[in-house]
């Protein structure tokens, strides 16, 4: 059967086609969001020793740097490599002999260890300066690994480099990875051997059909021969440690490992700053806070529920004011009292939703003139773990106010659309029919009419998604409800990166996800579906919502 | 000239609209003409026997020391013309702890920081207009350029504008803003005016295209096209003034969009560079002084009434340019 003949519901198509266009979309969110991390003054990493933060030591910005990949060309790699680059690096540093840099060979070789182990002896039997210095030091620290002191280096590194080999290290690893949750010695072995065995270690500790008492071996030997700490007993979570740690290594790989020929090819655009960076995104790895070092996605998951309770609750009473109000206008229409309405929807419209709060809380929060509503936070903390119905309405008495700010925009904007469907549908033919055939008024406008005049408004549900996340900002920076909105604005204010880029990525999904509501909506009320018409029906209704 | 006289006339005879009408030419005399409204230097002074032409605007060395107080209670001035209100928008005045009560000659207040509010809600007139009209011309002109190139070519171009101009409408734009003003550290007001207008072009586009796709089958651009005008010719001179019938409400309503997202950037702190005026700014320090209702009640008027003002001529401009009404 040909691909062709497979015929999709037209809304089913219409539903994949809009998907499709998210891609381009998120794409250049997260494009622009990248430049602007790079065009902000200083780099992420130096950024952060300002906004109040004791300044990052020059380790701490090195370390920073490598976790932003700002030591990876921006778009294009010309050369991409994997630990050569890290074993040239430290040729290099050695053949700078004693002139200085010690600092520098020091740290490279703690970062080496047995990794360039193979290299050094190379480049020793090469007859380079300093290697045999180097191999020494790699074998102090490491003098467990081959045979004890008296041995000269010669014989050392004769048993020691095939322990090192490839292919020792992939069975030593099988045979751990083989071994019931109970034996630990294959891993005390890969410990001692030292970085080289990390990439071994790595596929244990990340792979997650592993037992986790393997896991936890893994860990722990990581642990010991990388720079890094990440055990699964000091009462961390432990999906928290295997994120760290797939962090670490989605990081640090590239200086463990020999690239194979593909992984070469695919590195000129995947070793640079950006590929590293979309391939997080991709992989979900958002990072942790820069305020309080929580992952983001923990964070996002917290805040997410707040804003969703406030804008769902807004735009339930958004609809369900808007629409009696835009029927009813629409049938009195030219009335004084329809128009005396329609004028104060006219001035709502233009209210903006700061003044509006700040108003409410002056007039009703208690600081100037009545005290009817509590103005910070989504509970009080007396009755923070009370039950029932107390609960219920302490929460309900802290979000009268959020939800009304955020509820009188899109109610002006539902009853005008709604007004001008009727509008529309009064005219009708069969609403004529209806009245010619005996029905009563309110029949007839209910029943007839409403359905019809119905269909613009309800698309309108799709549109308000994005006002929601947006609109959230400012209310609920007002009110400290711990929503998305404040989540933003703290990360936007403290320049919080990592939560800066996820908030903002979230947001471009949420708001594709509403403009595909809305036009699955459009498809399902009005089987004529026209590409683009949701989108018209957002440019005569977005002036007001922008914000 | 003509037309825009006949739809001033349109607007002008309607009572909402009229209201509006006077209540923006308002705005723009309080735009351009703050310094005579609110400053810390006079109009016109004769000091040491010199006369000083302007010093509130050409704020000359000599009088650098000096403000209003000190000038008009000076032995050596002969004479002296005050601006309406004697303070400058940026002039403290700590005499009595801020942010202070109306009254006295701080006939608004003062702020957090003993600064005049009227002074600041008149200079705040400045930034809301230069960013609500800069950030329009420059999404309108963007809107016009891309819809009229893809509805008058069509095919591939129009394939670009229209993925283009998908992707900007799925932006989330207050985000984008915020994430933009916040990155770059101290923006600047061209640098807010930049990033509105460079996320707000979309609406104007779709609306132009839709028209040039109209427009281009009809009998006079087929006319023009048979007396040999050049391509650049006929989308420019022809089909760009009939196009802007349409842009011109959705730009109107554009400028009210822009200075309410001006007012909640500066509201959260992320808008104009300090120490300039703006009226989100003073409702922004309503937060730390809270019943402080002078620093929310007067430049949310201010801004609610602007919007209203600009909100009613757009709406207004509908019928005024609908040639069906004429």
């Amino acid at each position: 059967m040909k691909l062709s003949a497979v015929r999709l519901p037209p809304v089913a198509r219409f539903i994949g086609r809009r998907a499709l266009l998210a891609v381009p979309t998120l794409f250049g969110v997260a494009v622009v969001t990248f430049a602007l991390v790079h065009l902000a003054p200083g780099d992420p990493a130096e950024a952060q020793g300002g906004h109040g933060r004791t300044p990052l030591s020059k380790r701490d910005i090195e370390a920073q740097r490598r976790i932003y990949f700002l030591d990876l060309p921006l778009f294009w790699n010309g050369d991409p490599r994997g630990v050569e680059a890290l074993e040239q690096k430290l040729l290099a540093a050695l053949g700078q002999g004693a002139k200085g840099g010690g600092d520098q060979r020091e740290q490279l070789l703690k970062q080496c260890g047995t990794l360039c182990l193979p290299a050094l002896a190379r480049a020793q039997k090469a007859g380079k300066a300093g290697a045999a210095k180097a191999i020494d030091a790699i074998r102090a620290a490491h003098e467990s690994l081959g045979p004890p002191a008296p041995a000269t280096r010669a014989k050392w590194l004769a048993a020691v480099l095939p322990l090192l080999a490839p292919q020792a290290l992939a069975k030593l690893t099988a045979r751990a990875a083989a071994a019931s949750g109970s034996d630990e010695a294959p891993f005390k072995q890969l410990t001692a051997r030292g970085k080289a065995a990390l990439p071994g270690l790595m596929e244990i500790v990340l792979d997650t059909n592993a037992s986790r008492a393997l896991r936890k071996h893994a860990c722990a030997a990581a642990s010991d021969v990388a720079d890094f700490d990440g055990r699964l007993d000091q009462g961390n979570k432990d999906h928290e440690v295997f994120t760290a740690w797939r962090a670490f290594w989605y990081r640090e790989r590239r200086d463990h490992v020999r690239f194979s020929g593909s992984e070469r090819f695919f590195g000129h655009v995947t070793q640079t700053q950006f590929g590293r960076w979309i391939g997080r995104l991709l992989s979900l790895q958002l990072g942790v806070s820069l305020r309080d070092g929580r992952p983001v996605t923990r964070k996002i998951a917290e805040a997410l529920p707040v804003t969703l309770l406030l804008g769902g609750l807004a735009l339930l009473l958004a609809f369900a004011l808007g629409i009696p109000l835009g029927v009813w206008s629409a049938r009195r229409r030219g009335r004084p009292l329809e128009r005396a309405a329609s004028v104060t929807m006219f001035t709502l419209f233009s209210l903006p939703s700061f003044w509006v709060a700040m108003m409410l809380i002056l007039l009703f929060g208690g600081v100037g003139y009545l005290d009817w509503f509590p103005i910070y936070g989504l509970a009080s903390a007396q009755h923070e773990n009370a039950s029932g119905m107390t609960w219920l309405f302490d929460r309900l008495h802290h979000i009268v106010l959020p939800v009304l700010c955020l509820t009188y925009l899109p109610a002006t904007l539902v009853a005008q659309h709604q007004r001008e469907a009727m509008l529309g549908v009064l005219g009708q033919d069969y609403m004529r029919t209806a009245r010619a055939k005996g029905l009563s008024e309110r029949a007839v406008l209910w029943r007839h009419g409403l359905p019809n005049g119905l269909l613009p408004t309800i698309t309108l549900l799709g549109l308000y998604v994005p006002y929601v996340i947006g609109g959230s900002v400012i209310v609920e920076r007002i009110f400290n409800l711990p929503g998305m909105g404040l989540l933003a604005f703290e990360a936007f204010q403290s320049r919080d990166y990592p939560v800066i880029m996820a908030v903002t990525l979230f947001s471009a999904l949420v708001t594709i996800a509403g403009l595909l509501l809305s036009d699955v909506l459009y498809g399902v009320v009005d089987p004529r579906i026209r590409v683009g018409a949701v989108l018209d029906a957002r440019d005569s209704g977005a002036a007001g919502g922008a914000s | 000239m003509r037309r825009v006289l006949r739809v001033l006339r349109v607007l002008w005879s309607r009572r909402g609209t009229r209201v509006a009408l006077i209540v923006s030419a308002l705005l723009l005399v309080c735009g351009l003409g703050a310094e005579f409204l609110a400053s810390d230097l006079p109009i016109a002074v004769k000091f040491r026997g010199e006369v000083y032409l302007l010093p509130n605007i050409a704020r000359p060395a000599a009088l650098r020391a000096f403000d209003n107080n000190t000038l008009s209670s000076h032995q050596d001035v002969a004479w002296i013309v005050r601006p309406l209100c004697r303070w400058g928008p940026s002039q403290t005045d700590l005499a009595k702890a801020p942010p202070a009560k109306p009254g006295g000659t701080h006939w608004l207040g003062t702020d957090d920081r003993g600064r005049d509010v009227f002074a600041r809600v008149v200079h705040g007139t400045r930034a809301a207009l230069v960013v609500g009209v800069g950030s329009v011309v420059l999404a309108t002109a963007i809107g016009v350029l891309l819809g009229l190139l893809g509805g008058y070519f069509g095919g591939r171009v129009d394939f670009v504008v229209g993925r283009l101009t998908e992707l900007g409408l799925a932006f989330p734009s207050f985000f984008l803003i915020l994430a933009a003003v916040a990155m770059l550290g101290g923006v600047s007001l061209t640098a807010i005016v930049l990033v509105f207008g460079l996320t707000r072009w979309m609406s104007i586009a779709r609306l132009v295209r839709a028209e040039v796709l109209h427009l281009r089958e009809l009998d006079f651009i087929l006319a023009v096209r048979a007396l040999g005008a050049s391509t650049p010719r006929v989308i420019f001179v022809h089909l760009l003034p009939a196009t802007l019938r349409p842009a011109i409400v959705s730009a109107t309503l554009g400028v009210s969009v822009a200075i309410l997202t001006e007012g909640g950037l500066s509201f959260l702190g992320f808008g104009v560079p300090p120490p300039m005026a703006s009226w989100g700014e003073i409702l922004g320090q309503a937060y730390d002084h809270q019943g402080a209702w002078w620093l929310i009640l007067f430049p949310g008027l201010a801004l609610t009434v602007t919007v209203l003002a600009i909100n009613a001529i757009g709406e207004g401009l509908r019928p005024a340019l609908d040639p069906r009404t004429r």
